[in-house]
């Protein structure tokens, strides 16, 4: 004879996680830990700032997307101090 | 994703001949001993997916050749695997002599597949469970990098390097640029070599000083002096050491810097953006594929297109993460032709100040021999054609490498043979009492005309330092930003791994369990080049450490497994595949039970392909199944033998009642005898072990319902219940009947028998009856085991 099947297990209460989007997660802890430490560094343009966090908001910038907002001027109160 | 697998069709592929897998939608459990073609089904879905079957490439594999490995051994023809999907009945197909998947042209197919990701992913083979724990913390990073998805984000940690470098190259050229203009002031013998221009005037001030000029504070009063230096000179030659000065202060104004690095960057991004928009058909539209997936992430509620307004057909998270999917290939597309059109720019200006600087060396033509001047006019020639044709490539006619033309290449040779041609002639006029004289006449001279592009290239200093500062600072914001927004999402990857562990292990009250009160995935401090270590914290210890060094061979194997799973319960969509080959091995039974709860907990979403040797694994799997309820959702087929010529042999081994009841009808009944059989013979094995029947005793273990009939099984059953229950011995005498009095009806209806053409719809349904209301009774009056 074959083995004796095995026990029933008990059905315990449906314990299914809901699945977390990490990669939306990952994307916007991304954007506003990169917008806090941008500002947190007080040496760029507002504008140099808005731009960047903006680029990175949006798809796929190239390093030449980023250097045409680095080189932005706030209007009025320059910030920047050359080095 | 709405499509499952309905049947895996395997031609010439290994040891599956011509073989049908149906799962019809379910979760499979194959079971069969080994060399039966379990791991050749995985093979086979291996194959569809990624074109290969890993285990036979790579390091370890020997003198194997993959593509013989996988063909069936009498090599009767080309090796295929089909995955037939429903509900859309469409099909993904590989066959081994075709360098490319075969999809039914359906959008819900080709979703299927596209949102499979690697086979790695998705496909856990026994031999590859410790993998997660035992990599190096630079695969491991890469791997976890891959299945999130986020390649983007080191995309981007590279472009914001690309600009930083970018911008400190710009810096680092424009001060080479300064230097090399104030190289013109250099004097070797008096150890002179300028930095700034500063340094230049007061050499200038202290040569007029010497003639008993005054000091000058200020570049202007240069050109006051000059006059009064010039009249202290003899008059004999001067106006012809004039010239040769003024063409010399031009020959030796230095060319621009060496162009040939930006030209070979040039020419290896017109290959780059080839390759690139070959295989990107989307490449014209990388705008819109852009702004489409900017406007999406702004409007999360969106259910239309905003460009043809017609209602997206998937769920909009799967059209956002397509888009930017598509949008990460252009943007690579997009920063290829950004740099090489910095290259070529830089090249054109280079170009221009070639050729402005060979006009102003030919405004002094006449002092030259014919043939230098010749060579420099034919230089300029070919520097103007060669800028118009920098042009022509800066507006997209790049069909060829670029080269620096000829000429271009002697030209400073040229240039350095005319200098010192005329200063021998200057040499000549000059007295020797006028030569410090005529020395500082020329200094003069060359400030003069060096002056205003040397202030232009100082001042260009300063706008590029401050944009490589900030390039810095933002390459830095941007660095910390990613390393503590991934340390986040590995910190709840680690929660999940630990949850499933401790299902695993923690049980029983206090009696079993895991010991490990915290789990590790930290990007390590390389992890800009890419770095994950896995740590765990055991037995109440204050430091975490590498699991191998706690963990027994079983619970490493469980840490594996549980990596894994979580990995697929994180990334994976609810609907895609998971399969598990014979991975728990080393894990005992009741953990077993515990991995078959997860599963049906964690991944009912999933359709998983399980195959095991482990008849105790599966026949658990199987009443679990029945347990929770979801038996309708699970096939169980076991591998009963295998031949060469037609691969193994299967029976369904689905006690579901639910099969039968939906298939017992008039047209469909006399497909059921397999389901019939298996029906009965775990009724009657059921009832055999509790009613203690003597059975001939078999070797190999396979009972069948003759050999519990022939023990009198049915006699056995009929006399106990009616002892129990007197008052319903008619009852009992007619279910006994209705499944023991029918003949071969089983027998008829399990083989391409003609008598299964005299069963009719009435017996079957007798049949079945019977055997459910003797179930019934025999289970009220504990006359059979459970299962």
């Amino acid at each position: 004879m074959a083995a004796e099947p095995p026990q029933l297990p008990k059905p315990e209460a449906e314990a299914k996680s809901a699945p977390r989007d990490l990669r939306a997660e990952l994307q916007s802890n991304l954007e506003a830990e990169f917008a806090t430490k941008l500002k947190a560094t007080g040496t760029l343009p507002i504008a140099v700032t808005a731009s960047l966090v903006a680029l990175l908001s949006a798809s796929g910038p190239t390093s030449a997307d980023l250097i045409a907002a680095l080189v932005l001027e706030d209007p009025i109160d320059r910030e920047v101090t050359s080095e | 994703m709405s499509e499952l697998i309905r049947a895996i069709s395997f031609e010439h592929f290994r040891g599956l001949p011509a073989n049908d897998f149906k799962l019809n939608g379910k979760s499979l459990v194959l079971l069969g001993s080994n060399g039966k073609g379990k791991s050749a089904v995985v093979d086979g879905i291996e194959f569809v997916f990624s074109g290969r079957v890993s285990r036979f490439v790579g390091s370890g594999t020997g003198s194997i050749n993959h593509d013989d490995a996988i063909q069936h051994v009498k090599k009767l023809g080309i090796p295929k695997v089909t995955l037939s999907l429903s509900p859309s009945n469409g099909a993904i197909s590989r066959s081994l002599d075709s360098d490319s998947v075969t999809i039914t042209d359906r959008q819900a197919v080709k979703d299927y597949f596209e949102q499979h990701p690697g086979v790695d992913a998705f496909i856990l083979r026994r031999p590859k469970i410790l993998d997660f724990v035992c990599d190096q913390d630079a695969d491991r990073y890469r791997k976890f990098i891959q299945l999130l998805g986020i390649s983007h984000v080191d995309n981007l940690q590279r472009t914001f390097v690309d600009a930083e470098n970018y911008a400190k190259d710009g810096a680092q050229r424009a001060r080479t640029s300064f230097l090399v203009k104030l190289a013109v002031f250099r004097d070797p013998v008096a150890k002179f070599e300028p930095q700034n221009l500063d340094q230049v005037l007061v050499r200038i001030s202290e040569a007029v000083q010497s003639f008993g000029l005054g000091k000058i504070d200020e570049w202007p009063d240069v050109a006051i002096r000059l006059p009064f230096l010039k009249a202290m000179r003899p008059e004999a030659n001067k106006d012809k050491i004039d010239t040769l000065t003024r063409a010399l202060v031009s020959l030796e104004t230095p060319l621009p810097s060496d162009v040939a690095p930006d030209i070979a960057k040039t020419n290896t991004l017109r290959q780059k953006l080839a390759e690139l928009g070959a295989s990107s058909a989307d490449a014209p539209r990388s705008n819109i594929i852009t702004e489409g997936a900017a406007y999406l992430i702004r409007h999360e509620a969106e259910e239309n297109c905003p460009l043809c307004e017609k209602a997206f057909v998937q769920p909009l998270a799967e059209v956002l993460a397509r888009l930017k999917q598509r949008s990460e290939a252009l943007r690579e597309l997009r920063e290829a032709e950004a740099n090489r059109r910095g290259a070529l720019n830089r090249i054109h200006r280079y170009a221009e100040s070639t050729s402005a600087q060979l006009r102003k060396d030919l405004e002094h033509a006449k002092q030259f021999y014919s043939t230098t001047k010749q060579t420099l006019r034919d230089a300029l020639a070919s520097t103007l054609r060669w800028s118009r044709s920098l042009k022509r490539r800066e507006s997209g006619e790049d069909s060829s490498d670029l080269v620096l033309p000829p000429r271009l290449l002697t030209l400073a040779l040229t240039r350095d043979a005319c200098a010192f041609t005329l200063k021998t002639q200057k040499a000549a006029l000059v007295p020797p009492d006028s030569s410090k004289l005529e020395a500082a006449i020329a200094l003069l001279e060359r400030g003069i005309a060096s002056h205003a592009e040397i202030i232009s290239a100082e001042n260009a200093i300063g706008g590029v330092e401050e944009l490589a500062r900030r390039a810095g600072v933002a390459r830095e914001a941007f660095s910390k930003a990613r390393e503590n927004a991934i340390q986040k999402v590995f910190e709840q990857i680690a929660a999940t791994v630990l949850d499933f562990y401790r299902r695993l292990h923690d049980f029983d009250g206090a009696n079993e369990r895991s010991e490990c009160s915290g789990l590790e995935l930290k990007p390590t401090s390389r992890a800009a080049a890419g770095g994950l270590r896995l740590a765990i914290q055991f037995l109440g210890l204050a430091d975490s450490k590498d699991p191998r060094a706690f963990l027994s061979e079983g619970h490493l194997d469980s840490l594996g497994l549980c990596l894994f799973l979580a990995t697929v319960h994180i990334f994976n969509p609810p609907g895609s595949l998971l399969v598990l080959d014979d991975v728990l091995t080393s894990i005992d039974k009741e953990h077993r039970r515990r991995v078959g709860e997860l599963l049906f907990q964690e991944f009912a979403d999933y359709q998983i392909v399980l195959t095991t040797h482990d008849e105790h694994w599966h026949d658990l799997l199987n009443s679990s199944a029945r347990a929770w309820g979801i038996q309708g959702k699970w096939s169980f087929k076991k591998v009963e033998n295998w031949t060469v010529d037609s691969g193994p042999a299967l029976s369904e081994v689905d006690y579901s009642w639910e099969f039968v009841d939906a298939h017992l009808i008039e047209t469909e009944y006399r497909e059921l005898g397999g389901p019939f059989r298996l029906i009965l013979e775990d009724f009657l094995k059921r009832t055999a072990a509790k009613l203690e029947l003597k059975v001939k005793f078999k070797f190999d273990g396979k009972y069948t319902a003759g050999d519990f009939v022939t023990a009198g099984i049915q006699d056995m059953i009929r006399e106990s219940l009616i002892k129990l229950v007197p008052a319903d011995e008619t009852g009992v005498r007619t279910d006994v009947g209705r499944v023991f009095g029918q003949g071969d009806l089983v027998n008829f209806l399990s083989h391409d028998n003609p008598g299964r053409l005299e069963v009719t719809f009435d017996q079957a349904k007798d049949f079945v009856r019977g055997v459910r209301d003797l179930t019934k009774r025999c289970e009220d009056h504990k006359l059979i085991k459970g299962r």
